[in-house]
Order: structure tokens, then C-alpha cells, then sequence
């Protein structure tokens, strides 16, 4: 009976619904990898269309996103975001010495970069501080659509002005069509460029890595990954796992916050205390997703790690005690894990099983051949 | 438009006539509420403050208390047992996340006289299976599956002071056990049945199940940082010594408040 009404008033909703020829834009949904959260961070009012994501990978290759035309001067999210190092710009940047980078006025960033990776899982901040999350107090900092303007106009980034911003794209031929195929309406937005970029970030997933692989039974691992593996996943071994996720959470970061004993002293104005107040949070940041971490030095969010045998020896005998080190830490009193230099090699290598060739590759990331009245897209 | 209407009614009416096929029965029932607080020897927890003196004399801290509750059911004093079914009958608690301190399953309680109530510390071997849960924050409770799998009863993180007043950290983690040689697995899991005496014309709907931290360290085995050390996963006996202990940590009060009935 419960069946038959439900039906009637599903039936009813979809006699009902209006029909505009000009705006019918195509769902998209996120096939949800085996072993992976089932549950979505997807603002309810931007769901993912077809044509929502193509014009968001448009933008988010478009240099004039920052406003400027001048071929010097332009600069993209692709520009620091680069697919092939993981959305990182990697150590070996060519403009971006040592990794870090900087703005479109040459002002660095103020911490180094976060991949983009399995974001759209992500339900307790963006940034290395979490403060871009739903428990924002300010509603304009809660989302990866506001990370998008916020991209436009920090002077470490853009440092431009989204007004400038709105009306070159509008200006730009080709994009009026793509903003009424995904929004309904010809009129460019800042809120609808920052949704159409949101989206396309969304897409982003990572599932097809060597260790996928092996979770899904389609790939060995050799002994030396195993030793690696093992050693991850135990609390007498190099214990990694309770921050970094392992076999029960194949995102490889609980998307949490933790103080890992690099210093004694504290006072960055962008650690997690800055956004919680909470004391015991001085000096905590985001444990990042191990997916892809060979590609994506230098390493910690100051980058002060080049290598991952540099942060394999941090961890190993290089941690430094304070009253604010998280006591999943449990080895820090000892100044780390202890590891040999063979058991050292063994984590690397399973560290490196966590590359994935086909995220890295995977043409619908990259930029597009042309943008759409023709121009190069940014993509260094 | 009129068929849209007529529609409309069409549904309610049959919407209507399944709400009216239910009201047969008689039992009159209340909307169970758990809750869930944590003390140490009487004082509210606060996280992250070195000023608790557990029975061995350690000096320690807690800054993070996670863990599951599973399979709660009330027994009446005829016998009868009602268990909780929501939720797969799993509720998972963190003392920094206030909406899981409050668990409001879908089950009914029947007016009647009840005499205790039992949980589960814990998740009984036929649901503690990694990929229960793939969503935080109960995911992160994973269980390594090359040690047993599934998800950590329990965690407590905190600092003790340690001899010659050095502070060190703690994860006091509870899960499935194993042998050294990684062949043997123990369920550490326990139940635990507290007495409720709810007397006829006095029903409670709120029951709350205190977790006294201090007593997880005080019988029957007195648990000493110094000799346990700071990492217990791969310690079958120092885990089961922990559950041990853990089955004299609840307390449970009960009241009636706000009581809405059920026909
Ligand atoms: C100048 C280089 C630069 C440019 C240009 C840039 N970003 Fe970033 N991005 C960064 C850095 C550095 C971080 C890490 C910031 C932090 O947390 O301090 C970051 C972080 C992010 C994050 C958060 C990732 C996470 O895991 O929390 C997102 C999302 C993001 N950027 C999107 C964009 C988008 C979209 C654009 C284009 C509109 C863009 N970025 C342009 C450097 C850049
Ligand atoms: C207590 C939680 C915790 C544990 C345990 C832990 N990490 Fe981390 N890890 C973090 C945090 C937090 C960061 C970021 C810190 C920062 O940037 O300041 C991090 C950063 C990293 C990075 C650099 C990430 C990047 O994008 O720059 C690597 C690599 C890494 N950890 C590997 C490991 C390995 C290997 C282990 C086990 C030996 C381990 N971690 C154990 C919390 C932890
Ligand atoms: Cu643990």
C-alpha cells in the first residue's frame, strides 16, 4: 500500500515538472570506487552536470580567470595545479623554484600546495587548516566554490578582482553558451564560474593505483611492498595508518588535523588552532592524502622536506617532542618509529605503490586542446 | 491541472487508509533516548589537561575518547527482552562530536517494568567486518585488517607522566587481539548488563550510561603506564586486561522526560 501512494505522488512530481527546452542539463554522478565513502560533499546547490564540469575545466585552464590578457601576466589554477604532479607543481616547477609558488604580483603563497585528490570525499576542511569547511562561522568560506574566488583575488594568487574577472569571461566568445548550457542563463557570475570550477575539481578522483590494484585482487604486491605495507598498518611497526587511513579507508587521509612533532614552537597564524582555538590544535595541520605523494614534494606544508627519505627520517628518528605533538605520535618520546635503513627502503616502496597512473593520465583532467574561442589554455 | 489534483487525492486517501490499517494494535510504547557522558572519578572530563591520578599512581591526560556501543537491550522483569535494532544496532560515540552523545534509534520501548539494560563494548565477530562502515567518522575506526580487521572498539589518546616525570603519549586502542605470530585472533568485545529497577507507573524513556574513565585503569587489574608502555594494539594481554577492567567502567541512570506515547 505504502508502495502504491508513494508511486502515485512520484508520478504526480514528475507530470509536474517544468520544462525549459533552452536549459536541460545532463546529472552527472560519481561512480563510487570500491571500498571508498559513499557519501558525497556536493553542495545542494550546485549538483554536478555534464555541462557544469565542462565549462569548469574551460575556466579552470583559462588564464584570463585572473582577469589579465597579457600572455606574461595570465595565470590559471592550472598554472600551480598541474594534473601530472597530482594538481601539485611539483618540486621541478620551471618557474616555481624548489616548489613553491607564487602569485601573478610574485608574492608567495603562504604555505606550500595541497594536491587536488578524492576532494569531493573530503567532509572536514579544505586547506592545510580546515578552515574552509561547513563549521565556518563566515557562509562565504565553507566550500570549494568559494576556495575558487577566493583563488581570483588573493594577492598570492590572482590578485585580481572578480567584477574584472566576470566581464572578461563574459567578453570571451564561446562562454556565454557553455554558462546557459550549465546554469540557464548567458549572463556570467562569479557565483556560477566558482560552481562550474567546483564541479570539475569534484571529478578528480584517484582509485587505480598498484595498491588498488592489489585491494581489488588484480595486482601483487613484491615482498619489499609488503614489508612496507605491514609496517604502515601496525602500531609496532612505523604505525602510519591512524592518520593516513590503510585498508579501511583507501583515501589514504582521515582529512583530520594532527601536530607531527616538526618543532617545539608554534605560531603560524594558519595552523588548525587558528581556526579552532582549541590549544591542544597549536602547530596541527591536515594529514594529507598519501595518493600520489611521490610527485607532489616538497614535502609538510612548509615544504621543508625535499624527499620522502627525508620525511621516512624525520619519522623515523627525527620527531621532536612538545606538549602539543598528538599522542597518536606514540613514538615521539623516542624521537620516532626507528626504523633500519632496509625497513626505511620497504615503506618507501609501498609508499610509491600509491601512484596512480590513470589519475595522473587520465585526458578528461587535463586541459582542453582549445579553450573555447580558441585561445591556449594554461597548463604550467 | 484537475488530474493533477485528483491525483493528489488519490494518494492521500491511500496514504490515509495506511496509517488508519495500522492503528489495530493496543501496546503503548515510548521513543527511547540514550545518552551518553564520561567522568573521571566523579568530575566531568576535560581533554587535554594532565590532572587525573589513576590507581597506580600514573599521572595522565585523555585528549581524544572514541568508541562503539552495540547490541543494547532492555530486559523486563517478565523476561522480556527488546533490543535495539537501529542503526544495525552500532552506535558509535566521540566525546568532541556533541550529536553522538545523544542516540535516538527508531526502536519502541513497551510500557512495561524493566528490570536491566546490556550493550556491547564494542562489535560482536559477525558485524566487525572492515568496509561495516565507509564513511567517517565511523571509518575512522578502521582496525588493520593484517591484525583481524574490522574497526577499534575504543580509543582513548592521552599523556601520562612518566618516571622521572617525562610525559609520553598513550593510545590506550581496544580491537580484535592477536598472537604474536599473527595466527590466533581474540574477540575482545564484552557485554555489559546494568540493573535499571524501573517500577510499574514510573517509565523512563532518556537513559544515560556514564563511562567512568579512571575505573578502564583500576580492577580487577590495576593497569600502570610504566609497565604497559604507550601502544597496546598488538598486546593481547594487556587488551584483554583492559576489557576486563572496562566491564566495571558504565553506570547508567534512567528518567522519565517529555514521554511521548505510541498506540
Ligand atoms: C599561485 C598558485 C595557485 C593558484 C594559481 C591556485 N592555487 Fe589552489 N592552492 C595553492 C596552494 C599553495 C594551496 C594550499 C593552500 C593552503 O592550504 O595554505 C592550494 C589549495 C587549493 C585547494 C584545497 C585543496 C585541499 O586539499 O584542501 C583547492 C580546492 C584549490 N587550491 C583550488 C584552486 C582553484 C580552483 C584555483 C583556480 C581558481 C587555484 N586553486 C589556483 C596554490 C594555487
Ligand atoms: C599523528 C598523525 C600522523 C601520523 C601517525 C603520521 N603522519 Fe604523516 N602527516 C601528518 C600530518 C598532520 C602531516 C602534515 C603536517 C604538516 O604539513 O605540517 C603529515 C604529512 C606527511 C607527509 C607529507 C605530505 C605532504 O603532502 O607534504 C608524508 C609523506 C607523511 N606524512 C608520511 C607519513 C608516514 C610514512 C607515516 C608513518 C611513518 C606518517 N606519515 C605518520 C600526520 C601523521
Ligand atoms: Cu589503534
Amino acid at each position: 500500500m505504502l508502495l502504491v501512494s508513494s508511486l502515485l505522488v512520484f508520478v504526480c512530481f514528475s507530470s509536474c515538472k517544468n520544462e525549459d527546452p533552452e536549459y536541460n542539463p545532463t546529472l552527472y554522478q560519481i561512480a563510487i570506487p570500491k571500498f571508498f565513502p559513499t557519501r558525497l560533499n556536493i553542495p545542494s546547490d550546485n549538483p554536478m552536470t555534464v555541462e557544469g564540469i565542462e565549462l569548469g575545466r574551460y575556466l579552470f585552464y583559462d588564464g584570463r580567470l585572473s582577469g589579465q590578457t597579457e600572455p606574461d601576466s595570465m595565470m590559471s589554477c592550472g598554472t600551480c595545479h598541474l594534473q601530472s604532479s597530482s594538481f601539485e607543481c611539483g618540486i621541478n616547477h620551471p618557474k616555481f623554484t624548489g616548489g613553491r609558488p607564487f602569485g601573478i604580483t610574485g608574492i608567495v603563497t603562504p604555505h606550500y600546495m595541497l594536491p587536488m585528490i578524492n576532494l569531493v570525499w573530503n567532509e572536514s576542511g579544505y586547506l592545510w587548516s580546515g578552515q574552509i569547511s561547513e563549521n565556518n562561522p563566515d557562509a562565504s568560506k565553507r566550500t570549494i566554490e568559494d576556495i575558487v574566488g577566493m583563488a581570483v583575488t588573493a594577492p598570492h594568487e590572482f590578485s585580481g578582482d572578480t567584477n574584472k574577472t566576470k566581464a572578461l569571461i563574459q567578453s570571451i566568445s564561446g562562454y556565454p553558451d557553455l554558462f546557459e548550457k550549465a546554469f540557464g542563463s548567458r549572463t556570467v557570475t562569479m557565483r556560477n564560474i566558482s560552481k562550474a570550477v567546483a564541479q570539475f575539481v569534484r571529478t578528480l578522483v584517484s582509485s587505480d593505483s598498484k595498491f588498488d590494484k592489489y585491494m581489488r585482487g588484480e595486482q601483487q604486491l613484491s615482498t619489499q611492498e609488503l614489508n612496507g605495507y605491514v609496517m604502515f598498518m601496525t602500531e609496532d611497526g612505523a604505525d602510519c595508518f591512524h592518520c593516513h587511513g590503510g585498508s579501511g579507508n583507501p583515501l589514504f587521509t582521515t582529512n583530520l588535523f594532527y601536530n607531527n612533532g616538526k618543532d617545539s614552537v608554534f605560531n603560524d597564524p594558519r595552523d588548525r588552532f587558528s581556526v579552532t582555538g582549541d590549544p591542544t590544535d597549536h602547530g596541527a595541520y591536515k594529514a594529507t592524502t598519501l595518493r600520489n605523494i611521490e610527485l607532489t614534494g616538497p614535502y609538510m606544508h612548509d615544504g621543508r622536506f625535499k624527499t620522502l627519505e627525508e620525511v621516512v627520517d624525520f619519522y623515523s628518528q627525527g620527531i621532536i617532542w612538545s606538549p602539543y605533538v598528538h599522542p597518536l605520535m606514540h613514538h615521539a618520546y623516542d624521537g620516532g618509529i626507528q626504523l633500519t635503513s632496509s625497513e626505511k627502503a620497504d615503506l618507501i616502496m609501498f609508499i610509491k605503490t600509491l601512484r596512480d597512473d590513470t589519475f595522473l593520465t587520465n585526458p578528461t583532467y587535463g586541459p582542453p586542446d582549445k579553450l573555447p574561442d580558441g585561445a591556449a589554455p594554461i597548463n604550467k | 491541472m484537475k488530474f493533477f489534483s485528483f491525483r493528489w487525492a488519490l494518494s492521500l486517501l491511500s496514504l490515509l487508509f495506511l496509517f488508519a490499517s495500522c492503528g489495530k494494535e493496543r501496546v503503548k510504547s515510548v521513543a527511547p533516548q540514550i545518552v551518553f557522558k564520561h567522568n573521571c572519578n566523579g568530575s566531568e572530563l576535560q581533554k587535554g589537561i594532565l590532572n587525573y591520578t589513576n590507581q597506580a599512581g600514573n599521572i595522565y591526560q585523555v585528549n581524544e575518547l572514541q568508541y562503539f556501543i552495540s547490541e543494547v537491550t532492555f530486559t523486563a522483569a517478565d523476561g522480556q527482552i527488546i533490543p535495539i535494532t537501529t542503526d544495525n544496532a552500532i552506535h558509535y560515540i566521540d566525546m568532541d562530536v556533541s550529536s553522538t552523545l545523544e542516540w535516538n534509534p527508531d526502536d519502541r520501548l513497551p510500557v512495561t517494568q524493566y528490570a536491566s539494560i546490556s550493550f556491547v563494548v564494542g562489535i560482536n565477530e559477525a558485524k566487525n567486518k572492515t568496509g561495516l562502515f565507509l564513511n567517517p567518522p565511523e571509518r575512522d575506526m578502521f582496525w588493520p585488517d593484517i591484525m583481524g580487521g574490522g574497526y577499534h572498539y575504543l580509543k582513548m589518546n592521552g599523556k601520562w607522566k612518566a618516571d622521572g616525570d617525562t610525559i609520553k603519549p598513550f593510545n590506550f586502542h581496544l580491537g580484535i587481539g592477536m598472537n604474536m605470530d599473527g595466527t590466533t585472533f581474540y574477540q575482545n568485545y564484552f557485554k555489559v548488563t546494568l540493573p535499571l529497577n524501573i517500577q510499574a507507573g514510573t517509565l523512563s524513556n532518556v537513559f544515560t550510561i556514564t563511562m567512568n574513565l579512571e575505573k578502564w585503569f583500576e580492577a580487577p587489574n590495576v593497569w600502570n603506564w610504566n609497565v604497559t608502555g604507550g601502544q597496546i594494539m598488538q598486546n593481547q594481554d594487556a587488551m584483554h586486561k583492559a576489557c576486563e577492567n572496562g566491564a566495571n567502567a558504565f553506570q547508567v541512570t534512567h528518567e522519565g522526560k517529555d514521554i511521548v506515547y505510541h498506540s
